[in-house]
């Protein structure tokens, strides 16, 4: 019976049904053969959205719209360009940079993508860079922004698993440098193939100025960090200090938030928020199916008798990971299969918090392949490039990704050595 | 059709209320720890005030096709079949939508029988959200196809 | 003849390493045992299948059957506060005679009228006990302490009554909040202390025993009566054997959960002064509880009081 669940929901994405609809409908579908009472469809929606920590959800995208709409991502992409832009390849590395910044501020991939390339795009164009090339930069750094605090994909393994938020915060950062050093790298290499321009070196002077500009924002992820590990507030209250703070940021420092843009931020802001919670409770719905239906234990013991052998699990579980990456939503995959693929890591001894890293980082990987790949798309559509032209320059990006969720699998202190710093 | 964009118009003012409302009370929960004073209802209201801010908002986020899904088969049609692709897809939401509302209505009345235990709201009120969230999502959805076969466009979609 | 076959889900709260997972397992062989298949148990431990409160819900609207509850109870039918008021009973003793006796049977035809569900036996939980990083002997030391209550009425007023500043986190962050200091101690039986990991976090374990309490498995009325009667007596005759069962599996529970919590070196306070918290949170009982409670509340010290005199 669970064949027809999950088959169905599969039919229905693959034509082309949103992913919250696929659910739903697979789902009403079963109750209704199998005869059950439906009326555990508006009781598991309504569990699943009335969650204290997903608040932080809205919070941390407004912030971040907030302090977009405050200039901030000009003021990052300034002093990534006055700090990287004078080696070769220069914008390419201030692109890999700005990402690295704006993570500090976004919670999601798509935001970075979206905001950074925009500007940065059009400008490495400008410049000789190829439209492919430009693509493939701005898609896969900002894969780094859901790995470094704040995090929407953190806050949902949080609320998945019961762990401490503030520790898969912490856990994705080294993963997170890891990366952005690995895509500076490949930026390099590349842009020093192809002979790609460099900027004009800045004084000193120059870059602490540009520097200050940067500062409000890239203080926001230690008042965050500061406040969830100090005890001075949970995950979702800080996200909403973090709002308090890219109000007065945009509206005192920089001066460019206006009350009449408002409405529209909000607005803008909840309507994100819906589409993603939403789907969060349909997939609760389908969740709570498949659990009753005995699944999760299932795959799991499926899984521990093909063998015992910690190395291959680990490696069916990427591999599964990232091919639900490629064609899932990263929060519908998260929510729908962490909670399933959790027993069979603890079996193998996998910390949860080690486990939500490796899940989170194989995902965002997905972000950025055919078929699809929403950071990948945004990106090709800002460069004006087909997705093939694109994913052909990623691919060595990928490369490094792939590398990074290897050692991340494997070596556990990497995600776990700064939670345990505040032990 | 006017009354769509009032309707819209509406529903988002409810939302911006809703979500400001809620941002206070977090303020107000964080301000109180500092304070020696015990205040337990922020959390609960905090929760529900959120509940109906999605239920109000995803009908919004549909009419904007803010749903992720793959638009594969989608790119290869022509725009008389995508009217009808999208006609099939929105019926298919409305369905779920009506079982929303009539399901919803059960789930109410679960809640008629115990309260909240820390803001002492009866449950009926917060669980209504649910059958509030399927009859704008049925709306909605039936404005979307109508909106397919009738030269109408949607404003509030194109912002 | 083709047999017909009634599946039953018990959704419940604990670990699957927990008594009570064993006591439902345990129950569901049995009940196969005695009804020769025709009754069939689903145990799905952790609350896979959802929260006390929508577990409840699904209870009666059919799409689980059974589940453990206690005090949550209240929200739907008052007098079941009495399962896990602060210092109604003074031994585990007291506690089963209670349960046993008149206003157990008052309380469980309560729950079976008023929230549709149907007592099928009883287990006994470990008295809830404060944990901290200070030693805590009477409720002056409370003053100052912020810790994490359960959104529990009762228990928020009788301890901001016995001068502690109750705060209410979802159990789920009490761990962190501890760690990080956001609150210094917290309140739960001595399994959940463990299961939760609050001893790396917290220095005392302070024997308030300020709850004693039971909970029940529970089967939705409409479920059970569905039932031939034969079927039923064969269930309640399981029950039986389960209710015996769990007792056994409690006892060694309580040692071997205070065993490990005293190797991991947790401190345990035995010198903590229970007849001062009982006065202190006394006024938040008297307060919270309408007539017809407070009496039966009343009646239930006054025989915890005959025990002891006769002893
Ligand atoms: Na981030
Ligand atoms: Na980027």
């Amino acid at each position: 019976m669970a064949f027809l669940l999950v088959g169905l929901f599969l039919v229905l994405l693959l034509a082309g049904m949103p992913i919250v609809f696929s659910l739903a409908v697979s789902s009403l579908v079963y109750l209704l053969i199998n005869g059950e009472s439906l009326t555990i469809i508006p009781q598991t929606m309504f569990a699943g959205i009335n969650s204290f920590t997903l608040v932080a959800i809205p919070a941390f995208i407004l912030a971040g719209n907030l302090m977009n709409e405050g200039g901030i991502t000009d003021k990052i992409i300034q002093f990534s360009k006055a700090s990287v832009g004078r080696v070769r390849g220069g914008l390419s590395l201030t692109n890999v940079a700005s990402s690295l910044g704006f993570s500090g501020i976004s919670g999601t991939a798509l935001a970075d993508t979206a905001s950074i390339g925009s500007v940065l795009i059009p400008a490495m164009k400008k410049e000789g860079y190829g439209p492919g090339f430009s693509a493939a930069v701005t898609s896969m750094s900002s894969t780094v922004g859901p790995m470094i605090p704040p995090s929407l994909p953190m806050i949902i393994v949080g609320t998945l698993a019961g762990a401490s938020i503030g520790d898969l915060f912490l856990a994705g950062a080294i993963p997170g440098l890891l990366l952005a050093l690995g895509f500076f790298i490949v930026a390099y290499v590349v842009s020093v193939k192809r002979s790609y321009p460099k900027e004009n070196p800045v004084s000193t002077k120059e870059l602490f100025k540009s520097f200050l500009g940067a500062f409000w924002a890239l203080l926001m992820v230690f008042i965050i960090l500061w406040g969830i590990l100090g005890g001075y507030f949970t995950p979702t209250e800080a996200a909403v200090v973090a709002v308090l703070y890219a109000f007065v940021i945009g509206a005192a420092v920089y001066r460019k938030l206006h009350l009449r843009n408002f409405p529209k931020l909000l607005i803008d802001t909840i309507v994100a928020t819906a589409a993603i919670l939403l789907l969060v409770g349909f997939a609760n719905l389908f969740g709570w199916i498949l659990v009753s239906e005995g699944i999760p234990t299932m795959l799991a013991d499926g899984l521990l008798s093909l063998t015992d052998n910690g190395v291959l699990i680990i490696l069916m579980l990427l591999l599964l990971l990232l091919i639900v990456g490629m064609f899932m939503e990263t929060i519908a995959a998260l929510t729908i299969l962490f909670p399933v693929l959790l027993p069979v890591a603890e079996s193998i001894g996998m910390d949860t918090v080690h486990f939500g890293v490796v899940m989170v980082l194989a995902l965002m990987i997905g972000l950025s392949t055919p078929p699809v790949g929403v950071c990948l798309f945004v990106a090709a559509d800002l460069a004006k490039v087909s997705v093939g032209k694109a994913f052909k320059e990623l691919i060595p990006f990928l490369g490094v990704s792939l590398a990074v969720l290897l050692l991340v699998s494997f070596i556990p202190s990497i995600s776990l050595f700064l939670p345990g710093l505040f032990e | 059709m006017r009354w769509i964009n009032t309707l819209d118009r509406a529903i988002q003012g409810i939302v911006l209320l809703l979500f400001s409302a809620l941002l206070l009370v977090v303020v107000f929960q964080i301000v109180i720890r500092f304070l020696p004073v015990t205040v337990l209802w922020t959390e609960e209201i905090t929760r529900y005030l959120f509940v109906y801010t999605i239920a109000f908002a995803a009908p919004l986020a549909l009419y904007r096709k803010e749903f992720i899904k793959v638009d594969f088969i989608y790119s290869f049609l022509s725009a008389k079949q995508r009217a009808v692709y999208e006609t099939i897809v929105h019926t298919l939401i409305g369905i779920v939508a009506a079982y929303l509302v009539v399901e919803g209505i059960n789930f109410y009345l679960l809640g008629t029988f115990f309260s909240s235990p820390a803001s002492g709201i009866p449950m009926q009120y917060v669980y209504a959200a649910v059958p509030v969230l399927g009859l704008l999502l049925l709306c909605y959805s039936v404005l979307f196809v109508i909106s397919q076969w009738t030269s109408t466009n949607i404003e509030a979609g194109e912002k | 003849e083709e047999q017909e076959v009634t599946t039953w889900k018990l959704n419940h709260f604990s670990d699957s390493n927990h008594y009570w997972n064993e006591t439902s397992e345990y129950f569901a062989d049995r009940v196969e045992e005695y009804t020769d298949g025709s009754v069939n148990i689903e145990v799905y431990a952790n609350g896979q299948l959802g929260d006390e409160v929508n577990t409840i819900n699904s209870i009666q609207h059919g799409a689980i059957d059974m589940t453990i509850t206690g005090e949550t109870l209240e929200n739907w039918t008052p007098s079941a506060m009495l399962m896990a008021t602060p210092y109604a009973f003074n031994s585990q003793e007291h506690m089963r005679s209670t349960v046993e006796g008149e206003i157990g049977q008052e309380i469980e035809s309560d729950i079976k009228e008023n929230a549709g569900l149907t007592p099928l036996f009883y287990m006994e939980r470990s008295p809830r006990n404060l944990t901290s990083n200070r030693p805590i002997s009477a409720p002056e030391d409370l003053n100052g302490l912020d810790m994490r209550v359960p959104n529990v009425p009762l228990f928020i007023d009788a301890w901001s009554e016995a001068g502690a500043q109750p705060q209410s986190i979802s159990l789920s962050e009490v761990f962190t909040a501890l760690q990080q200091g956001v609150i210094d101690g917290q309140e739960n039986p001595n399994d959940l202390i463990q299961s939760n990991g609050f001893y790396e976090v917290q220095n005392y374990i302070n024997e308030t025993q300020h709850v004693r309490s039971w909970i029940y498995v529970v089967i939705g009325n409409d479920q059970f009566e569905a039932l031939t009667p034969e079927e039923q007596d064969e269930v309640q005759r399981a029950a039986e054997d389960a209710q015996e069962y769990s007792q056994e599996l409690f006892t060694e529970q309580v040692e071997t959960v205070e065993q490990t919590l005293r190797d991991e070196g947790v401190q345990f306070n035995e010198n903590v002064d229970q007849k001062a918290f009982q006065q202190a949170m006394q006024p938040a009982i008297r307060e919270y509880f309408d007539q017809e409670q407070y009496e039966m509340y009343q009646q239930i010290v006054e025989q915890g009081k005959e025990r002891e005199n006769s002893e």
